[in-house]
């Protein structure tokens, strides 16, 4: 396949990794042109540090902590937006409002539980992968995930129990 | 089982990660325990939640054509080779049937 050339291999790396980058970006940054910058930036740091993967890593593990440390630079320069209100666009008001409400909770929390709810819960990456990601322990990272997921729960309090689940689409299905 | 408090499994059972005699056990509890299932009930629909609250993150064509034009401009300006990745020690992770780098 990459004998087929250069460019190609390039397009179809892209083609995999860029919307699942841009994604993740937007939900550590909540912002949709800081989310393209950063995804941007991400590839030209695939290029730039390329000859620094190990051949025995998952290209995604490194493609994701490349990422990640990019978004904790801009987190770390600019604190997140408040509400990304054009993230529900589209959906009824109520949910819309529903919606907007959890996502300022989860980035009312710590960064500590935040980071693994949006790569275990939201991103469904495995908690090996998350951990190796985050250079955490799978242990620790378990540990910042579950007390993540109960911190997420009381802050929303009721509206958790009192709705009917909701249906989602599941990312690995892309 | 009876020993340990069983709320602290309730992530572990959400996970799939309890061995399945004790999943089996869990499921019984939840069963005799409203509590305890209101509470799995409730975890679930705040994963759904998470979910579909963050359901319209996805990139637009317009973002993918800026940012892929941006990165093939660069490539070029780096006189950027793929082909330096590759090697006895090194394949792309091109092929969507790898499961350890595709799977979710």
């Amino acid at each position: 396949m990459l004998a087929a050339g250069d460019g190609s291999a390039l397009d179809e790396l892209y083609a995999l990794y860029a919307p699942r980058i841009y994604r993740y970006t937007y939900r550590m940054l909540n912002n949709a042109a800081d989310a393209e910058d950063a995804t941007q930036e991400t590839f030209y740091r695939v290029m730039r540090k390329s000859r620094d993967l190990r051949a025995d890593a998952a290209f995604r593990t490194w493609i994701f902590r490349i990422a990640r440390n990019l978004c904790i630079d801009r987190i770390r320069q600019q604190p997140l937006v408040d509400l990304p209100m054009d993230a529900t666009v589209g959906a009824p008001e109520e949910q819309t409002a529903l919606h907007i409400a959890v996502r300022q909770a989860l980035n009312e929390l710590p960064q500590e539980y935040r980071e693994p709810l949006i790569l275990c819960d939201v991103e469904e990456i495995t908690a090996n992968e998350a951990a190796e990601i985050l250079d955490l322990s799978v242990p620790a990272l378990k540990s910042r995930l579950y007390r993540g997921r109960r911190a997420l729960k009381e802050r929303l309090g009721p509206a958790v129990e009192e709705l009917p689940r909701e249906k989602h689409r599941h990312p690995k299905s892309d | 089982m009876r020993s340990i408090d069983i709320r602290s499994l309730i992530d572990l059972y959400l996970d799939d990660e309890l061995p399945v005699e004790l999943a089996s056990e869990f499921m019984e509890a939840m069963h005799e325990d409203d509590e305890l299932a209101a509470e799995v009930a409730a975890r679930r629909k705040m994963h759904d939640l998470l979910h579909a609250a963050y359901d319209a993150d996805d990139m637009t064509a317009e973002q993918y054509m800026r940012v892929s034009q941006a990165v093939r401009r660069r490539a070029l300006e780096l006189g950027y080779s793929w082909r330096r990745w590759q090697g006895p020690q090194m394949e792309l992770p091109l092929n969507q049937d790898q499961p350890t780098l595709l799977s979710g």
